[in-house]
């Protein structure tokens, strides 16, 4: 693997892990200035439940990166499989609450409808599609990273 | 297993030693005594290529066919 393309990799999952704290930090303030009332606390709770899954994904990402870099991704101590779990967990849980926002908002809609309710509900609905997506992804790539590992020390036993 | 590698009996007609044999055929000592051992899963057609030019023999004075008993 070439050291610019994990340099470059770890240079942007650094600035990502930085906006999602931004985001954290400021979400009271965008939440205030977007929204009033119900749906401003349903926007505030999924930025910052939503950020944090982000950052796990990243601090996972990041781990496996430096794994590479020092090439013990594919050792059979399964050490790699936590940080894959990790990021699946998270993803999931990323889906989880942005469901929970997609309900609350047409809960809160069907009280007293707001003209950005139902925006405000599709990007929760996409976000909950999008990081449901990723973890089933990341399932099937650690189902790969599996039978990769399991050739690589079949192989070692060759002389 | 009914494949038995019989190097200890080669190394000792050509008076050679597990270390003169990897140096020879560029492996690590301890991959030559697993083999030696009868500890090997599996031997590249290479390895045994170099294994035959140092001791100047043929694959089948190394490798032996036992057939297992049956009970």
């Amino acid at each position: 693997m070439s050291r610019s393309v994990l340099f470059t990799l770890r240079i942007l999952l650094a600035l990502l892990f930085a906006a999602s704290l931004t985001a954290q930090v400021a979400s009271g303030a965008i939440a205030g200035a977007a929204q009033a009332g119900p749906l401003s606390g349903i926007l505030l709770a999924l930025v910052v439940t939503g950020a944090l899954c982000v950052e796990v994904v990243l601090v996972s990402v990041w781990m496996l990166v430096a794994m590479v870099q020092s090439e013990k991704i594919f050792d059979d101590r399964g050490s790699a499989d936590t940080w894959v779990n990790t990021a699946i967990g998270a993803l999931l849980a990323g889906a989880v609450v942005a469901l929970g926002g997609v309900i609350a908002v047409v809960i809160v809609q069907l009280g007293e409808p707001d003209a950005a309710g139902w925006p405000l509900a599709l990007l929760a609905a996409t976000a909950a599609g999008v990081s449901a997506a990723l973890a089933l992804l990341v399932v099937v790539m650690r189902r790969l990273l599996h039978t990769a590992i399991q050739l690589r020390s079949e192989l070692a036993e060759v002389i | 297993m009914a494949i038995v590698i019989n190097l200890d009996v080669e190394l000792a007609k050509k008076k050679m030693s597990v270390t003169d044999l990897a140096a020879g055929i560029g492996l690590a000592v301890a991959n030559v005594s697993i083999l030696k051992n009868g500890r090997a899963k599996a031997v590249r057609f290479s390895t045994l290529d170099a294994i035959c030019a140092v001791l100047g023999c043929q694959p089948g004075d190394i490798l032996t066919y036992v057939p297992d008993e049956e009970h």
